[in-house]
């Protein structure tokens, strides 16, 4: 039982002094508030306690790290991210830089699931496999004769409009979405388990046809550049392709057992509560019975924590680009 | 210290800290840069804890400590949330 004012300590000893029971809840109750005797803040804030928080979140942090060795997929990214919506993302910030539309290609489209599959099937995320396959290797694969070409990749994102715009706000990825060499682009959204995650990856292949403008300048020689550049006939498809590789490609959501984003959230939602809770008891209690502590401020380490936590809220965006 | 004086300390230390949620959404898609800003904010703040203490006159070691604390558990929030 909390005591009534005045809060005078020694009276309360003396009163308890015969009730051991009482003074165990006294000495509890100071885990959560402060301690007018020794003028200190609660137990929980000690700087023992604090120490303790280090080693327990170093701990669910390990246990992060961990789950997925011992139990692959088990943690994830839920996503929920389109062909469809990429598509038009992408097109919106090409047309307000005031550039053409890019048009889906299937070959490229290909070319990006393919690239997809290969990423999970070695487990590696980069542009070059472990193998030394290059971007460039898996559109070649699908005799798409290229002039240019460009890749971005994307994981662990859960909507199509983030993966856009994470891509845009990386100079190099903004380049390739911002490129006028290119008129085409394919994408892959693929789910599996990558590093032990359960993820979604997204691929963009770009890409411009190699153009015959050539045979102006060999006019005499015209039959091979048809044969060496078959894909000259891919710019004609694309209304077709368009409509079967958006339609084709189902809603691609992840629901992992756990969500890592989420997860992430509500340590930090439980955790933080926890402790602005605990120093809101010390500035209500210290006031409310005039204890007079020398410490740091208190309302200063409320508003530092409250910038930590909405800044791990707002700020972590779990997705990768690469 | 002063009330005005207590009052422009504590505008400062909001000011910093709304200015660093800034950088940290402002640079959300951007990893390296976001543990820069957390370490730079956690820095500020145990700054302003020792600058603002040895102002009032009642800087401690103890006070230093506390500040120090709250400043790597902050930003060591912000490290794992980043690394996993």
């Amino acid at each position: 039982m909390l005591p009534s004012m005045p809060y005078d300590s020694k009276n309360l000893v003396e009163d308890w002094r015969g009730d051991s029971r009482a003074i165990q809840k006294y000495g509890f109750i100071h885990h959560f508030i402060p301690d007018p005797d020794t003028k200190t803040r609660s137990k929980l804030l000690s700087t023992q306690a604090v120490l303790i928080y280090f080693i327990v979140l170093t701990l669910i942090f390990g246990l992060f790290k961990l789950i997925p060795f011992i139990k692959p997929g088990v943690l994830g990214y839920a996503s929920n991210i389109h062909i469809g919506e990429l598509l038009s993302s992408t097109n919106k910030e090409r047309g307000k830089a005031g550039l053409s539309e890019l048009k889906i290609n299937s070959a490229l489209s290909e070319a990006a699931e393919e690239k997809a599959k290969d990423m999970f099937a070695k487990g590696y995320w980069a542009h070059v496999a472990p193998d030394g396959k290059e971007p460039w290797d898996f559109i070649l694969a699908q005799n798409y004769d290229y002039s240019y070409a460009g890749e971005n990749l994307a994981k662990n994102f859960d909507d199509s409009d983030e993966v856009v715009r994470a891509w845009y706000n990386s100079p190099s990825h903004r380049e390739n979405l911002l490129s006028k060499n290119y008129n085409e682009v394919g994408f892959a959204v693929v789910n599996g388990v990558l590093d032990g995650y359960e993820t979604t990856l997204v691929v963009q292949m770009f890409g411009k046809v190699r153009t015959p403008t050539y045979t102006a300048s060999a006019p005499e020689k015209p039959a091979p550049v048809v044969e060496e550049a078959p894909s000259v006939e891919i710019p004609e498809e694309p209304a077709v392709s368009e409509e079967r590789t958006l339609a084709e490609v189902p809603a691609d959501n992840v629901q992992p057992a756990i969500d890592v984003s989420s997860a992430v959230r509500s340590v930090n939602i439980v955790f933080g509560g926890f402790l602005v809770s605990l120093l809101g008891l010390d500035i209500w209690f210290s006031k409310k019975f005039g204890i007079k502590k020398v410490t740091g401020h208190t309302l200063a380490h409320i508003a530092f924590l409250i910038m930590a936590f909405v800044g791990v809220w707002f700020a972590v965006a779990p997705g990768r680009i690469l | 210290m002063d009330r005005d004086d207590h009052l422009t300390h504590y505008a400062v230390l909001f000011l910093g800290l709304a200015l660093i949620v800034g950088f940290l959404i402002y640079f959300r898609f951007d990893r390296p840069i976001q543990l820069m800003v957390g370490a730079f904010g956690a820095l500020f703040y145990v700054a302003w804890g020792v600058i603002h203490h040895a102002f009032e006159d009642r800087l401690t070691k103890e006070i230093v400590m506390e500040y120090l604390l709250f400043g790597i558990l902050a930003f060591l929030m912000l490290y794992f949330a980043l690394s996993i």
